[in-house]
């Protein structure tokens, strides 16, 4: 954390450059404002509460379909990490979904799920899935035998050693795995929201789109980058705090 | 409690060649004896541990431990730590296998391991900041706080430097002449065998080809003749 300030210089280089872009009309204001301009939409769409509300709605998109997510893939992860037959059963079957981008499953999944916020959640659900779930697997498959080990010599039952030894090694991977897939949570979103949407940041985009109002969409992209970073940050933190042996590897006595 | 090995056979069947690790071994282990098996590396001593500690069964023979099974303890060549459970949380691990907890009486035991393995400053530190001779000390409290019967030590020492090997080797001394628990300790160090062993067996390709007793007080003098004289014996034995 020591050069914490070297992450804002890229972002200011770049402010700076779009400013210069603007300032000398390089593009026009139709097609690129300025960043004056877009901050005055941002404080607009703020005051006027249309960002908070498309953003709550997009973040309770974003949470259901997560959650759902490590329901099934944290105890499928695990399963077919510890089972041989369970993992051969199930991986073409999954290798073929995973193969598939959950924009191209777009039309069956209105077709099946409706254009209400059930088929938001299948997209969410279809693009965090499998990070979580891979992630979940290789930790549990890849734990330490030696490890393993000493649960045998301990007389541990299988059901012990997975509980207090393969699940907590893993625990490192499932953590990447979640924060993968709350990263690929929010980048489907606008894929989500793309279906008959009234409300969430990917409809205010959409919408600007159709007005052509490129202000309203680089907030909307703004938004999202700078939301999905802070949720990444706060997720890291929190997991540091739940894994203090991680941090305290580094502090040998 | 003793442990008698009948014709016991240990075969490895690789994907082109089988290996015979352990060869029709017929021993005996008397009860609270300090037993060292030296050897070259490769000879069957590790084999001959995980059988006895039920790592891996034996290809044919049979090892008896008597009316009642004992508890096996088992001390690994490299420290094998929880990387996410403290020094006290490792040294308590085994107390995870039984559903029903007697918490006051794990915690004096904790702190009395954590004193006697010189461990008490560091009970909440992780095994990422231990050096390798503090790990192996918290290795050998994990299996000590079991209260086993027998234990097992498979080279348990050899990664570490001289004098913390000295050190825990001093460790394990005083702990056996307190507690006298059967020991079968594995090593290819034969200063190690000398200093520790009540008896000590040499095995060369799968066989034990000498079984020597030990009759030297402890602690022992490396330049006392007798000692001198044992060395050359085990020497002889190995080459």
């Amino acid at each position: 954390m020591k050069h914490w300030k070297n992450g804002f210089i890229l972002p200011l280089m770049l402010l700076s450059f779009w400013w210069l872009l603007t300032k000398y009309e390089v593009f026009s204001a139709y097609l690129l404002p300025s960043p004056q301009a877009t901050m005055k939409v941002f404080w607009q769409l703020c005051q006027d509460g249309t960002l908070g509300r498309h953003l709550y709605v997009s973040l309770t998109r974003v949470f259901a379909g997560f959650f759902c997510a490590c329901l099934a893939a944290l105890p499928l992860g695990i399963i077919c990490g510890r089972s041989r037959y369970f993992s051969t059963f199930c991986w073409p079957t999954l290798e073929f979904v995973r193969h598939v981008p959950p924009l191209a499953s777009i039309p069956l999944i209105i077709l099946w799920f409706g254009i209400d916020e059930a088929s938001k959640l299948v997209i969410i659900f279809l693009a965090s899935f499998f990070p979580l779930f891979l992630n979940t697997y290789s930790g549990v498959k890849n734990c330490d035998q030696k490890l393993l080990e000493v649960g045998s010599s301990l007389h541990f039952t299988s059901w012990q050693k997975a509980r207090y030894i393969q699940l907590p090694a893993a625990l490192p991977a499932i953590t990447v795995g979640l924060q993968l897939s709350l990263g690929y949570s929010w980048r489907a979103l606008i894929g989500a929201e793309l279906i008959a949407a009234s409300s969430g940041i990917g409809y205010m985009i959409l919408d600007a789109e159709q007005m052509s109002r490129p202000d309203v969409v680089l907030v909307g992209i703004l938004c999202i980058g700078i939301v999905g970073s802070l949720i990444d940050w706060l997720f890291i933190n929190v997991t540091q705090k739940l894994m203090p042996w991680q941090e305290n590897s580094r502090n040998q006595v | 409690m003793t442990i008698q090995l009948n014709a016991l056979n240990k075969t490895y069947i690789g994907p082109s060649n089988k290996v015979c690790a352990l060869f029709d071994t017929t021993l005996t282990f008397t009860d609270h004896s300090f037993n060292i098996v030296v050897g070259k590396s490769g000879c069957g001593k590790t084999t001959l541990l995980r059988l006895l500690s039920g790592l891996e069964p034996p290809s044919s023979g049979t090892i008896e431990f008597g009316s009642i099974m004992p508890k096996i303890g088992f001390v690994f060549q490299e420290p094998r730590l929880m990387p996410w459970l403290t020094v006290s949380e490792n040294i308590s691990f085994s107390s995870k296998k039984n559903s029903a907890k007697n918490s006051a009486i794990s915690t004096a035991n904790i702190a009395t391991l954590l004193a006697t393995l010189g461990l008490s400053n560091f009970s909440n530190v992780y095994p990422a900041q231990l050096s390798g001779g503090m790990a192996q000390r918290v290795s050998l409290g994990r299996t000590l706080f079991q209260n086993p019967d027998i234990i097992l030590m498979d080279e348990p020492f050899s990664a570490l430097d001289y004098f913390t090997r000295r050190s825990l080797q001093e460790t394990l001394l005083a702990l056996f002449q307190k507690e006298r628990k059967t020991i079968i300790f594995v090593t290819h160090d034969v200063e190690e065998a000398i200093l520790l062993g009540e008896r000590i067996l040499i095995m060369q390709n799968g066989n034990v080809t000498a079984d020597i007793p030990v009759p030297i007080s402890y602690p022992r003098d490396l330049s006392a003749p007798s000692v001198i004289n044992l060395r050359k014996q085990v020497l002889t034995g190995i080459e």
